[in-house]
């Protein structure tokens, strides 16, 4: 069904292209929304990355890999937005779309401490994590999705968890040590 | 200590959660309103040469370290209204045929017709220099020789980024460190910095800080904030005793002493547009291109004694693509040659400050581009190939 739909597209079929545009629309959002922590520029990347896949569908090959295809568009589109608004994102802090769940704090702190590791996160790394963790991609797929070769997308999810495990450490000491103090 | 699987999936529960909401509508509206309007372009090559990625991709995948895809001049010829231009000054391509027999422009877009497309895997930077186009490419950096455009990857190493080179050697920033080419013999050399310039090598990270480096030693010398400016992007440049950052998001022009890393001038007046910016050096002036400043890209041109615009220069086309490839600026004999993501090429006569000529091209998001052989040398932002055009297309 998608290869049919993306041969139509490919020959200019705009109605094709659409079926697939919203069909992809959502994922491709919320992986934009990972990977720039702003719905803004999540928004915007998404936009570019569709229009681009009309504009550039019929140079896609093998129609079985649109998926993977519109991946690489939307991770460029999300490094270009990255580019563009480098300065306004790092202000923006990121409203849940949905009320949050009464949680315990436990959680909402290790929630804050997964963001803030994340966010010191280079662009390369971001990516490598959500394609990873999140889409389940492996590394393999990744250096394919992405262009890149399978030992850069290794170092990127190696030094990635490693940034994120130690802002964890680095915040749970940090707890540890206020606890101490408030106790002396 | 948390163990691997344990932070591994923590991250993965917490992006599960975080992936939440819905593309709105209007996005897609916007998308489809754009797609419709604009109808795809028509590719120049689409039609006449499908067997351009086949062989490229064979090409790649037997593992040669040289990869050359000459097309274009021989089957596609001269760009329209270029009757009576001097030929390239370099030997004919390959498989070149008359220009006169060539059609006018690409598939009737009236897009300028390219002479050549150097297959890429990776979109590094561009820079003409020792009489050869250096590309960054995935593996390394692609040594072209415009005279026959036969391609020898002259550094093997990991994704290449920024390529740029001075009168001694080529430098190639990449994932494992900063590499310097020796021209003459096409070794790399790892190096502990950047290409030196004052004698220190240099680089501004994302936070918006200029970072001065020992070149022998790697070791930092000393860092100034220059907030605003765009670290991933070719922005900065050197020339006149001092480092020019061109920052998109301040929109100004910084002036930054090399010796102090005091930033000795702010130079404003110049477009208020959200877009990036570039900046180069060339015929005793600073010029600064801003390829998104509707109605048209402008490109200015500013007076280092002064520290002034001195002359604002429409170029580049009103017609926004909806990409955003950021662009470097580029110098020929006499003028200035820019682009902008309305796929447009402009040549800017640098004696009169006048645009000579903006023609459409094939790339919707020009993202490098230099000048060198008679041709302007352009790499499409993520298109898997780096293009050659005849820079007398944009003749007077």
């Amino acid at each position: 069904m998608t290869r049919a739909l993306v041969e139509a597209a490919q020959r200019g079929d705009h109605e094709a292209f659409e079926v697939l545009a919203i069909a992809a629309g959502d994922r491709l959002f919320r992986i934009a929304r990972l990977v720039l922590r702003d719905i803004q520029l999540a928004e915007d990347a998404v936009q570019e990355a569709l229009v681009k896949a009309w504009r550039e569908l019929p140079g896609l090959r093998d129609p079985e890999r649109f998926d993977a295809w519109t991946y690489r568009l939307l991770v460029n589109a999300c490094a270009d937005q990255g580019r563009r608004h480098r300065s306004r994102a790092t202000e923006v802090r990121i409203l849940r779309l949905e009320p949050a769940e009464p949680d315990s704090s436990q959680v909402s702190a290790d929630r804050d401490q997964l963001e803030r590791g994340f966010r010191r996160l280079k662009p390369d790394q971001r990516v490598a994590i959500v394609l990873h963790f999140y889409l389940g991609l492996s590394a393999l797929e990744i250096a394919d999705t992405l262009g890149v070769p399978v030992g850069t997308v290794k170092s990127r999810l190696h030094y990635a968890t490693e940034a994120m495990r130690a802002t964890l450490e680095a915040d749970a000491r940090q707890s540890v040590a206020a606890a101490n103090g408030r106790l002396a | 200590m948390t163990d691997d699987r344990s932070i591994e999936r923590r991250i993965a529960v917490w992006l599960e959660e975080e992936a939440v909401g819905s593309l709105p509508d209007r996005v897609l509206d916007s998308v489809f309103a754009q797609t419709r309007v604009a109808r795809r372009p028509a590719r120049p090559f689409a039609g006449r040469l499908p067997s351009l990625p086949r062989f490229a991709t064979s090409l790649i995948a037997v593992g040669a370290s040289a990869i050359v895809i000459i097309l274009g001049v021989a089957l596609l010829g001269r760009p329209a209204g270029q009757v009576g231009a001097s030929p390239m000054p370099t030997a004919p391509l390959a498989s070149s045929r008359p220009a006169a027999s060539a059609p006018a422009s690409a598939a009737g877009t009236g897009a300028v017709v390219p002479q050549a497309q150097i297959v890429t895997q990776h979109d590094g930077g561009l820079v003409f220099a020792f009489g050869s186009l250096w590309i960054g490419d995935a593996a390394g950096v692609q040594r072209i020789d415009p005279a026959t455009n036969a391609s020898t990857l002259v550094a093997t190493t990991s994704p290449v980024g920024g390529v740029s080179a001075d009168s001694t050697a080529v430098y190639a920033g990449t994932s494992a460190g900063s590499i310097r080419i020796d021209p003459g013999t096409n070794v790399a050399t790892p190096i502990k910095a950047g290409m030196p310039v004052f004698g220190s090598a240099w680089d501004i990270d994302q936070a918006g800080t200029l970072h001065r480096y020992d070149p022998t030693t790697g070791k930092e010398t000393g860092h100034v904030s220059v907030q605003g400016a765009v670290s991933s992007w070719p922005n900065s440049t050197s020339g006149f005793g001092s480092i020019w950052i061109a920052s998109g998001d301040s929109h100004k022009l910084l002036r930054v002493d090399p010796t102090t890393l005091k930033i000795i001038a702010t130079i404003g007046g110049m477009s208020t547009a959200d877009s990036l910016w570039s900046v180069g050096i060339g015929f005793g002036s600073v010029w600064v291109q801003v390829n998104d400043a509707p109605p048209t890209g402008m490109l200015y041109r500013v007076d280092p004694a002064k520290n002034t615009v001195i002359a604002t220069i429409p170029v580049g086309d009103s017609v926004h693509t909806g990409q955003y490839g950021g662009t470097t600026v580029a110098f020929s004999g006499d003028s200035v040659w820019t682009a902008d993501p309305g796929a447009t090429v402009s040549r800017v006569d640098a004696s009169t400050n006048r645009l000579i000529a903006a023609k459409v091209i094939d790339l919707p998001a020009p993202e490098f581009i230099a000048y060198g052989a008679g041709s302007v040398w352009v790499r499409n932002q993520d298109s898997p190939f780096v293009e050659r055009l005849d820079a007398a297309a944009w003749s007077p």
